[in-house]
């Protein structure tokens, strides 16, 4: 039961029409625990732009990177024009690498494919560094002459605004006749809500 | 950037320069400048600790010893690979030798 003096809302929010479909001016209210707890109101449009304003890409390979890798040079993912951008929210994305618009923890994701393998290439890294860290993926087998390969990864990294990541690779072992291939390299990220 | 926040940087990413030089045209000048400053300010304390552990690293040192420690590794896994490959035919010889492995032509 309400308290004295006290207005209960629930009634009156449950007898109102339903939207469905809320857009960006729509207003909800909110205690603001920051200023001695007084109601504001607070737009669907601020909502969305603090869960997911903080940056989303997601971008492939345009053009094969041929004999790049194979004699443990590190072959870093980056460059002008080499990357297509499907979306780029908040202009976070830019040659290969993915900048921070808050600090936080960041979902980063992709694939990476290989082709041109020789059977001595029996090493592989995949490497996503991070301004804060940098996250190691090895592949260690005997690849059938030409063969390809392809590796997926994701995870979630703790990242300060304005930090970077992006790919690098090492292949090992035998001269530098392996690609980076197009269109099926990808790689994306986006801040988790807080 | 100051040397003291530019100690603290070098601690945490690979290149304090760079890595500002990003932060400045994406974020702009001002941004870049906040973002600095908030970096520095959450990670001088494990660089402080660090520092007085005596075992101080900077980033580009741990990632140059990680990837030696990851060369070592592939040494390995290529050495098995060459012994497994040496395996293999001399298991082919001997199946010749012995007759239950013919070759074409």
């Amino acid at each position: 039961m309400p308290e004295h003096n006290t207005i209960d809302h629930g009634p009156l929010i449950h007898a109102a029409t339903e939207k469905t479909t809320p857009v960006d001016a729509d207003e909800v209210g909110l205690v603001d625990s920051a200023a001695s707890n007084v109601l504001k109101r607070l737009t669907w449009g601020n909502i969305k732009e603090t869960l997911f304003g903080n940056g989303s890409f997601h971008a492939y390979l345009s053009s094969t990177r041929s004999n790049v890798l194979g004699t443990w040079t590190s072959y870093s993912v980056v460059g002008s024009g080499i990357w297509t951008e499907i979306v780029d929210n908040g202009g976070c994305f830019s040659n290969g690498y993915y900048t921070a618009q808050k600090t936080g923890l960041h979902f980063i994701s992709g694939m990476v494919a290989l082709a041109g393998l020789t059977a001595n290439h029996v090493w592989k890294s995949f490497i996503v560094s991070t301004s804060n860290h940098s996250y190691y993926f090895h592949l260690s087998n005997s690849p059938a002459s030409g063969d390809a390969y392809r590796t997926t990864f994701g995870f979630i990294a703790d990242m300060d605004e304005g930090d970077t990541a992006h790919i690098s690779l090492v292949v090992a072992n035998d001269t530098a006749t392996v690609d980076v291939v197009q269109d099926i390299t990808f790689f994306s990220a986006y801040q988790l809500p807080e | 950037m100051n040397n003291s926040e530019r100690n603290v940087l070098a601690f945490v990413v690979p290149d304090p320069d760079e890595w500002y030089r990003n932060a400045a045209e994406v974020l702009g000048e001002e941004r870049a400048k906040k973002a600095l400053k908030a970096k520095v300010e959450r990670h001088r304390p494990a660089y402080e600790a660090a520092l007085a552990s005596g075992k101080m690293k900077t980033r580009a040192q741990r990632d140059a010893e990680k990837e030696a420690e990851f060369a070592v590794q592939a040494e390995k896994v290529m050495e098995e690979a060459l012994i497994q490959q040496k395996m293999r035919k001399i298991a082919i010889r001997e199946l010749q030798a012995e007759g239950k492995l013919t070759t074409n032509g």
